[in-house]
This record gives structure tokens, C-alpha cells and sequence, in this order.
């Protein structure tokens, strides 16, 4: 084990641990009604974001490619950007820090996950030596923040929708407001998942010659944007209530991951050759 | 039937189809329809690969008689699946006749204190208790483009869909291992493997292409970092060729076919095995397996020729085995010009080692349409959730001022800014 991987892990440690403390304080916030400590609850969380990411820049450094290879790296980017995009959307709306609650424990879990896959790195194969590549992986990072936003505002909804439901859930924003969090957040995601898939299509034929060739994974992606697209479609159409517009979104989202970051793990396609 | 009579039939029956085509369930039938057909094409092997079909009928039989029974293993070419696009994109035309009209309309209509009559914020406190009163009604809208983001998104889709039914119907791929100093000619057939849409013309280079060079860079580890070719284009009939330069990512247009350089690539061996018959010419690709170039030859009678090189430069020389039965005979390192005897008066000799790579030629149509339509569908998704019109007003009513805001959408997310606006004229 190499010094570098060491502080490599020490760092991303660090990060997980003080999202840990900015979820104990986000939780305490939310539940026992304390907006003081949301502050701390943001700055614990912002504190962790640095070496997070110090260890993502490390490691980007040492291997010569960003973060998209391998389980460990995709897993603990995407939880930086999500965790990076929940604490801007809760800048501008320190109302929903209840979001918090959802999304921080799933980051945190993802970046765990990848901590425990192996990390032995990689070299970039030619076909994903692009700048398309790029943007396809950007775009897809910030989509799934978008689509975790949209899930913790849904989770929120159908919690507050039971019949017994603890006191604070009172506090956090209303159903008609979830709602159209649920709602707004999911097509947030649909503008960079759009994106994400049109970059890997001009990739596509960059490399493979071919814009589209239903490859297995590239496949998968349009089946999780069509799914988000019914889902609005049938929500927009029957005019759905929050409730099964909430569970709708949970459904969306369980296709979303599938196809970013468990099938792709999984199949034999022309992408296997940097998912491992 | 008189004829008035029979274009009033063909009316009533577009304008019942054009309705039926814009129900909900119909739409959302469709879509839900085109994402599980896309599900079980990523999800079941697809042809052309056969071997994966073999193997998923062995192991799941009777999912596999089903599969094969009701073409789920060529989900895209399937009839029905075609019919299911042709569907969507009759919808899509439907719904596209009444959005943009409709557009235009909404577009055109301003807030009015009667259409705010209705806001979900509306607030209002006596004349004389405002921080101040306008001399005129205020009204005002915002993000008016979001009306834009459904009639510009479906348009893009539409295009999209006619840029897959053209692709489908008149793409031309092929593909061929190319040795280094090989030239691939002017006719049909020049590439190893080629298929293409029904209404496609077999592919014909407008010019001979050599490959003069096949140049790969590796990482220290020894991994593959990149392919790249040097090609000349043309040089047949007195005319001098140009040269160019292709790479993984970096394809090369000549006319209306696009090169592509693939990451397959290898080493080959050029022999020449000569024995009491006439001597057999033969090319030995070589992969990269485990670090090596690796290939194979069989001679007949179990004898086969292994060949090995090392992969980090160019190799002089290529180790060559021998083997019968999983038997090794003999074993010998040839440069160039020299041969392996093999017993029997038969010999294997080396005249050469070049470079293959795979190249791939390709003709789309379609593809100008598909960027367009990627390009179009992305504006309208950003115009769709970005923008959200929002009527605000401030104007008397009943000796009173009211403040009122109207989001179109979203309307729970606009609490904060109904407080901020009240601020400025409310108590
Ligand atoms: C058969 C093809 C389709 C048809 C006929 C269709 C039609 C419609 C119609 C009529 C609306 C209502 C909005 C309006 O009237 O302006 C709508 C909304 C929408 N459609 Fe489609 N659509 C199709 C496919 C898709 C696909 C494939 C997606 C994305 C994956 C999609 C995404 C959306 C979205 C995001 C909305 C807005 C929903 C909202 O405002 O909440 N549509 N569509």
C-alpha cells in the first residue's frame, strides 16, 4: 500500500466522518426544531467536502484520469457533487433542510461502498480518451444529485403523509411543497441526464462510429430518462396526487440507478471496458 | 356517395384518429411501451450476437423459446417495435399540430387582474395601510419562455425518432482487420464485414486508403494509451496520394464515409509454411493477451503454431511453438527470413511482422438530423424545467390593494418570493 493511497483513504475518511457529524446535526436541527445548529449542520457538512474532495484531486492526480473508472471512484464523486449540490440548494433554501435527512445518509453510504470496493487503479483506454467523455460524466454526476434531491423531497412526502407520523414531521416543508420539489428536482435531472446522453451518443460515434447502437449500458440510460419522462407524462396527464407522484418518483429513481451504477458493473457491453 | 360527403368522412376520420392519437393513456401507453422494449433489448442478448443467444437459451430454456418465438432477441428491427416508434411519432405530429397554435395563443396573453383573480397568492390590505400605492395596475409576467419548453422538447423528439427510422433504414457500417501496407480498394467488399439499412447502397471508398502506419503509445504499466494510423488517401492512377492521420476518437472523413480507427489491433505474423505440397501463405493475427501479442495457427493433424511477442515496441522477432496434442515439438525465437522446421520436410517461415488494426467505415445519413434533434430536444428539457412563467400584479381593487403572483407551475416554491413582493407594498 502506497503512502499516497493511505492519505488517499485517510482523507476520504475524514470526509466521512464529518458528514456523519453534519448528519447527527442536521437530524438534531430538523427534529428538535434548532435552526442555530443547521448552521453548524452546513459548515460540517461544507468542511466535509474538502477532504473529500482532496482525496478525489489526489487520487485524479496519481492515476491520470478523473474520477469514472472504478466502482470506488465513480461511487465516492458522485456522493461529492451530491452532497456539494444539496448544501447549495439548501443555501438559498435553508427550509429544506429536512432534504438533508435523505440524501446525506445515502452519500454517505455511496462513498462507504466505494471505500470498500477495490480501489486498485486503472490506465485509461484509448476509445475513452475524449473530451466528450467529459461532459457525459459531468453531466451525469450533477443528474444524479438532481434525482437524489427529487427522491429525498419524495421520501420526505410519503413520510408525512402517514397517518402516525412523529411530530417533526410536521416542521418540514409541506406536501404540496415536496410535491413540487419532487417534481422541479426530477426535471432538473431530466435537463442533465439529456445532456449526459447526448454526449455519450457524439462519443459514440466518435469511437465506435455510431451516435446510437443499443449497446446494453447506453440502453439502460435511455430506459432510466424514459422512465423519468413517464413518470412526469403520467403525473402531468392524470394530474396525480403527491402520494403516487411520490411513489412514481421512488420507481424512476430505482431504474436511474440501475442504470448508472449497478448495471453498468454488471453487463458485458462496449463500456465494460472501463466499469470494473 | 357524393364527394362533399366523402371529404367529410376523411375529416371526421383524421380528426377522430388525430384525437385518439392525443389521449393521455395513449401517449403514456406509447412511451411506457417504447422504455420496456427498450428494457428488454439491453436486458436479453441481441442479434448479431449469436453466441449470446446460444447461450441464454441453454441456460434458461424456456425463456429462450419465448424469447426467440416473439423476436425479442432483434428487439430494434421487430414489427412490432417498429410499430410502436411509428405510434409515438404519429402522436408526437398529433399533439405538435395543436401545441405550437396553442403556443401561440398563450404566448400573446398577459396578466390581467381577472386572470389573477384566481392566483394561488393573492393578498390585499386598505388604501390607506400600503407602503405605497401605483398609479397604475402593475402587471407583469416573467419566464415566458418556458411556454417554449414542451412544443420545442417534442419537436426535438420527433426529429430524433425520424433521425433513428432514416439511420435504420440507410446506415452502412463495415469492418476489417487492415495490415500495415495493405491497401483497401475502390470496389464494394473491401472491408472484412459490412451491413447496412434496407435501403442502403453497399459501401465504396471514392478512393483507394493504404495503411502506411500503425503507431501505438502504451503507458508505462505497459497498458494501451493509444491507436493511431497513418493512411494515404488515393495515389492510384499518376495522382499523388495524400497522407493523413487517424486515431481512436479521431476519425478520419473522406467523402461521404467516415474512418474510424478501433482499439482491436495487433501484431501479425506473415508466414509461409512449406512442406512436400505447395507452400501455404498464411497472416497470423495476433491479440494482446496477458501482456503478450498471442496467436494461434493450425497446421491440420493437431499440429498448431503458437506465436508470442512481447507488446511494449515493436518486435523483431516473434517466439513460435510448435505444439501437437498439447505436445510442444520444438520452439524458436524467428526474425524476418528465418523458418521453423517442423519434421516431415515441412518448414513454417517468418517473412515478415506488421501491425493490424480493426477499421471501421461508416455511412449515416442520419446523422446531421440526430444532432439536430439532440441539440433541439436539449433547449426544450432546459426551457421546460428552467424557466417558469410567473404572472405578478399590483393593482386597486375595492379600495384596496392587492398583491397577487401567478406561477404556471410550481406554484408551492413561490411562497418566498409572495412574502418579498407583499413586503414592498403591504403592511
Ligand atoms: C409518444 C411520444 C410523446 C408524446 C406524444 C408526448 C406528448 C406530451 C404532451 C401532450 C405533454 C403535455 C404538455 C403539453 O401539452 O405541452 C407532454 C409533456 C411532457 N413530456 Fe412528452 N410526449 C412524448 C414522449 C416523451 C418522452 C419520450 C419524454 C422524455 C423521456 C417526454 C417528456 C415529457 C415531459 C418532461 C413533459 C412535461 C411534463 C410536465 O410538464 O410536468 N415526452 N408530452
Amino acid at each position: 500500500m502506497t503512502d499516497r493511497y493511505v492519505l488517499e483513504i485517510a482523507l476520504h475518511w475524514a470526509g466521512v466522518g464529518l458528514y456523519v457529524a453534519a448528519t447527527i446535526a442536521f437530524v438534531f436541527a430538523v427534529v428538535f426544531a434548532r435552526p442555530r445548529v443547521l448552521r453548524w449542520a452546513m459548515a460540517a457538512g461544507a468542511l466535509g467536502l474538502v477532504p473529500h474532495g482532496a482525496a478525489i484531486v489526489l487520487r485524479w492526480v496519481a492515476v491520470g484520469h478523473g474520477p469514472y473508472m472504478l466502482k470506488y471512484e465513480v461511487l465516492s464523486s458522485n456522493a461529492w457533487v451530491a452532497v456539494l449540490v444539496l448544501l447549495l440548494v439548501l443555501v438559498r433554501r435553508p427550509g429544506w433542510s429536512a432534504l438533508a435527512i435523505v440524501v446525506m445518509p445515502l452519500a454517505i453510504l455511496s462513498v462507504a461502498i466505494g471505500l470498500f470496493s477495490n480501489p486498485e487503479s486503472r490506465e485509461l483506454p484509448p476509445s475513452l480518451r475524449s473530451i466528450w467523455l467529459v461532459f457525459h460524466i459531468t453531466f451525469a454526476k450533477v443528474s444524479a444529485a438532481a434525482f437524489l434531491i427529487s427522491l429525498g423531497s419524495s421520501v420526505l412526502l410519503l413520510l408525512r403523509e402517514r397517518p402516525s407520523r412523529p411530530p417533526w414531521l410536521e416542521r418540514v416543508p409541506d406536501v404540496l411543497a415536496l410535491d413540487a420539489l419532487t417534481i422541479r428536482a426530477a426535471g432538473f435531472g431530466m435537463i442533465f441526464w439529456t445532456v449526459t446522453i447526448a454526449a455519450g451518443a457524439v462519443w459514440g460515434n466518435q469511437a465506435w462510429g455510431r451516435y446510437w447502437g443499443w449497446d446494453p449500458i447506453e440502453t439502460w440510460a435511455l430506459v432510466s430518462w424514459i422512465a423519468y419522462g413517464s413518470f412526469l407524462h403520467l403525473r402531468f396527464f392524470f394530474k396525480l396526487r403527491p402520494r403516487p407522484t411520490a411513489w412514481l418518483s421512488v420507481a424512476a429513481f430505482v431504474v436511474f440507478l440501475l442504470a448508472l451504477l449497478i448495471l453498468p458493473f454488471l453487463m458485458t457491453s462496449l463500456h465494460s471496458s472501463y466499469f470494473s | 356517395m357524393s364527394l362533399p360527403r366523402r371529404t367529410g368522412v376523411v375529416a371526421s376520420t383524421a380528426r377522430r384518429l388525430t384525437g385518439f392519437l392525443r389521449r393521455p393513456a395513449v401517449i403514456a401507453g406509447e412511451v411506457v411501451a417504447f422504455g420496456a422494449a427498450s428494457a428488454i433489448a439491453a436486458s436479453l442478448p441481441q442479434q448479431p450476437d449469436a453466441y449470446g443467444i446460444q447461450r441464454f437459451a441453454a441456460r434458461w430454456p424456456a425463456l429462450g423459446r419465448v424469447a426467440a418465438a416473439l423476436g425479442l432477441h432483434d428487439v430494434v428491427t421487430a414489427p412490432w417495435f417498429l410499430g410502436v416508434v411509428t405510434a409515438c411519432l404519429l402522436s408526437l405530429v398529433a399533439v405538435q399540430a395543436q401545441q405550437w397554435p396553442r403556443l401561440r395563443r398563450a404566448w400573446a396573453a398577459s396578466p390581467s387582474t381577472d386572470t389573477l383573480r384566481g392566483a394561488p397568492f393573492r393578498r390585499s390590505a386598505p388604501l390607506s395601510e400600503a407602503r405605497s400605492v401605483p398609479e397604475r395596475p402593475r402587471l407583469d409576467t416573467a419566464g415566458r419562455a418556458a411556454l417554449l419548453g414542451s412544443p420545442v422538447f417534442h419537436l426535438g423528439l420527433l426529429v430524433l425518432i425520424a433521425a433513428g427510422l432514416v439511420r435504420t433504414m440507410t446506415f452502412r457500417d463495415a469492418a476489417g482487420r487492415v495490415l500495415e501496407g495493405a491497401t483497401l480498394g475502390t470496389g464494394v467488399g473491401a472491408f472484412e464485414a459490412e451491413r447496412g439499412g434496407w435501403l442502403s447502397r453497399p459501401l465504396a471508398l471514392e478512393r483507394p486508403i493504404s495503411l502506411r502506419e500503425v503507431r501505438e503509445e502504451r503507458y508505462a504499466s505497459g497498458s494501451l494509451k493509444q491507436v493511431a494510423v497513418r493512411l494515404a488517401l488515393g495515389g492510384d492512377a499518376g495522382s499523388p496520394a495524400t497522407e493523413r492521420e487517424a486515431a481512436v476518437n479521431s476519425p478520419l472523413d473522406d467523402g461521404p464515409v467516415r474512418l474510424y480507427v478501433a482499439s482491436a489491433h495487433g501484431l501479425a505474423a506473415l508466414v509461409e509454411v512449406a512442406g512436400p505440397g505447395a507452400p501455404e501463405a498464411v497472416v497470423v493475427f495476433m491479440e494482446e493477451r496477458g501482456g503478450e501479442w498471442r496467436g494461434t495457427h493450425r497446421l491440420g493433424e493437431g499440429l498448431e503454431l503458437r506465436f508470442r511477442a512481447n507488446v511494449h515496441q515493436r518486435p523483431a522477432a516473434v517466439e513460435v511453438r510448435a505444439v501437437s496434442g498439447g505436445l510442444l515439438l520444438r520452439m524458436e525465437s524467428l526474425a524476418p527470413g528465418s523458418e521453423l522446421a517442423l519434421g516431415g520436410g515441412t518448414a513454417a517461415r517468418l517473412h515478415g511482422l506488421r501491425y493490424w488494426v480493426q477499421l471501421r467505415a461508416s455511412r449515416d445519413p442520419s446523422r446531421p438530423l440526430f444532432y439536430v434533434g439532440a441539440v433541439v430536444v436539449i433547449l426544450g428539457i432546459i426551457l421546460m424545467f428552467s424557466f417558469v412563467r410567473v404572472d405578478t400584479g399590483v393593482f386597486v381593487e375595492a379600495d384596496r390593494l392587492v398583491v397577487a403572483l401567478r406561477p404556471h407551475r410550481f406554484a408551492p416554491l413561490y411562497a418566498e418570493r409572495f412574502e418579498r413582493l407583499c413586503k414592498e407594498w403591504l403592511p
